[in-house]
């Protein structure tokens, strides 16, 4: 009855620099080209090129997020990973966002971490490249913009930010070239990694029930039910569920009953008869 | 333990702050600014977030002390409660906790001065007795080797006589009470469902065994001690079931000096119920059979008046002056 469940992680990345070592790593595939460059692979993985700044990586979020229509309102992960410069973190230094900042809007959000999670940082997003690391934080250009468009869209405890240094104090922004940049966003997997299990483990509580009740209802398309009554009928699936009677459930999805109110009927009399 | 400890701003230098958050020198520590923008935020998913609780560390305003709700609690003098701290180490399933609050991380007020100032002025207004419960949002014991929290407040009942503290738990975590001598108006009440129900919805409890022998060392020792049969969870062989218990409890402990028994049903306001089920609709106590009273959520009985043959029961072991319905 159940069938297998495949759940999206979205990566958003703001370069595709940045990007390369993901895809490889993912065996991503290109996806689409415009409006965003879209990579994608079998086990749910997505990754979006958003390009640089908050506001684009907000609008990268709106984006993919509406991209597949997601009408069965399954939960999904959201993972921002790039480069950022710190006063005095060593370059390749990666770590997990505890706290984001806006510089401009002030704005402070706070992603939840694992109990494994030991190595984070705070960030402050800033518009244009920090070079003076005024506060004892990272800086970089994406995560609050990032932070608050998945948070519309998707739990807090789904949405997480990677960062690796690429510069600090003794070796500037002017110093980062191409090939640094694949060399530090390697590290990040290691920390990345981790993190997409977690979500894994995360979307397969949060998702199994929504699975379960599309499943059933599929069983009943042909009856035609108001959203009241849909709502009534996804709650009962829940319950036979939760009762282990799902194949009880599955008997009386397939009687042929004609109408809505017959079956919530039949599916209500028969909970009432609870084995305990 | 905690995934994180987030520190108001506010109170980040305090002598307090400082010895809580020391043996968790490995624990990411961030500053926040007021305790709400971590723990009311919207779109937070208690059940994940049960799963990596962080600690918050935060100064309460105002509202420390309250009215206690009616029917709750023993009778004695007017009745109050006070809560230093939001949310449970423990992830029983019935707990009313998990739809009350947004964030299932632990919220833990330091200002214990000003608790101590307000507890201390609600015992002045009253006339005789007065008894403040602690444990209401929380189990008071189950964190106290991070938030001293006998430590504190047994001191500030001992040199109040007349305010009576009643802490419910259960936890085992009794050593700071087995350090000290006992003090006569506090009362270490200690809630147990049958072995059935803890089994499947307790989660994280100490076992019955474990928290009956800690209750043996405290009245042992002279701690005042009350048991809790709450909340009652109607199944098949209730009675039967909660006849094992008792003899498991009432066995082990001496009976006449217990202060006081209750006994309470397995109630949950509508709303909050309705957001616990969003959070577990995979949960089968959460698909029986309920009914709705007064706004209360409550499971319909798999018996004939089940409450009525356990209350029976009950007095066969405890008089009927020490035994109360709460409801």
């Amino acid at each position: 009855m159940e069938s297998n469940i495949h759940f999206s992680i979205n990566f958003v990345v703001a370069h595709k620099l940045e990007a390369k070592p993901l895809i490889r790593h993912f065996n991503l595939k290109a996806y689409t080209e415009k409006p965003y460059v879209i990579f994608k692979n079998e086990n749910g993985i997505r990754l979006i090129i958003s390009g640089m700044g908050a506001s684009n990586a907000s609008n990268a979020v709106r984006y993919i997020s509406e991209l597949r229509g997601n009408r069965f309102g399954y939960s999904e992960g959201w993972i921002n990973v790039g480069i950022a410069g710190h006063r005095d973190l060593e370059l390749g230094t990666c770590f997990l966002v505890n706290k984001i900042s806006s510089k401009k809007t002030k704005e402070v959000y706070y992603p939840s971490l694992s109990i494994e999670a030991k190595n984070t940082e705070g960030l402050i997003t800033v518009d244009r490249p920090e070079k003076l690391y005024a506060d004892d934080e990272a800086y970089d250009m994406e995560a609050a913009g990032f932070f608050k468009a998945a948070s519309m869209c998707s739990e807090l405890e789904l949405i997480n930010t990677i960062k690796v240094i690429s510069d600090n104090e003794t070796s500037s922004i002017d110093n980062i070239t191409e090939k640094l940049i694949e060399d530090l966003m390697l590290r990040t997997l290691s920390v990345i990694d981790p993190v997409v299990s977690e979500l894994e483990k995360k979307l397969a509580i949060l998702n199994r029930v929504l699975v379960l009740e599309n499943n059933f209802l599929e069983l009943v398309k042909s009856i035609h039910f108001t959203v009241s009554q849909r709502n009534q009928l996804k709650r009962l699936f829940q319950r036979f569920d939760a009762m282990g009677r799902k194949n009880e459930l599955s008997r009386i999805l397939n009687c042929n009953l004609v109408s809505a109110d017959q079956l919530l009927l039949k599916l209500s009399d028969e909970l009432k008869r609870q084995v305990q | 333990m905690f995934s994180a400890i987030y520190i108001e701003e506010e109170i980040k230098d305090w002598d307090r702050v400082k010895e809580i958050v020391e043996p968790f020198s490995n624990v990411p520590q961030i500053i926040c600014g007021r305790y709400g923008e971590v723990f009311n935020r919207t779109n937070q998913n208690f059940r994940i977030q049960k799963q990596t609780p962080a600690l918050i560390l935060a100064k309460k305003y105002g509202n420390l002390v309250l009215q206690a709700p009616s029917g709750y609690g023993f009778e004695g003098g007017q009745s109050f409660y006070f809560s230093h701290m939001l949310n449970c180490i423990y992830d029983c399933r019935y707990c009313f906790l998990q739809g009350m609050y947004r964030s299932a991380n632990y919220v833990l007020f330091v200002n214990y001065d000003d608790f101590k100032s307000q507890i201390e002025k609600s015992i002045r207004s009253c006339d005789g007795n007065s008894i403040y419960y602690s444990g209401y949002d929380c189990d008071s014991l189950a964190l106290e080797p991070v938030s001293y929290f006998c430590d504190y407040f047994l001191r500030v009942f001992e040199e109040n006589p007349s305010g009576i503290l009643e802490i419910r738990t259960k936890s085992t975590q009794v050593r700071a009470l087995l350090e000290r001598p006992p003090i006569p108006n506090c009362i270490i009440a200690m809630s147990f469902s049958p072995q059935k129900s803890a089994l499947l919805f307790e989660h994280k409890v100490p076992s019955i065994q474990k928290r009956i022998q800690a209750l043996e060392k405290l009245q042992a020792k002279g701690w005042k001690i009350a048991i809790r049969f709450e909340p009652v969870i109607f199944e098949n062989r209730l009675v039967e079931n909660y006849k094992v218990l008792f003899e498991q409890i009432f066995d082990s402990l001496d009976v006449h000096q217990l202060h006081s028994v209750s006994l309470g049903e397995f109630r949950m306001p509508k709303a909050y119920y309705k957001s616990v089920v969003k959070l577990y609709p995979d949960e089968e106590l959460f698909a029986r059979e309920t009914k709705v009273e007064g706004g209360m959520i409550s499971l319909k009985d798999t018996g004939t008046d089940s409450l009525r043959n356990l209350e029976d029961m009950l007095q066969t072991y405890v008089s009927h002056e020490k035994y109360y319905f709460c409801g």
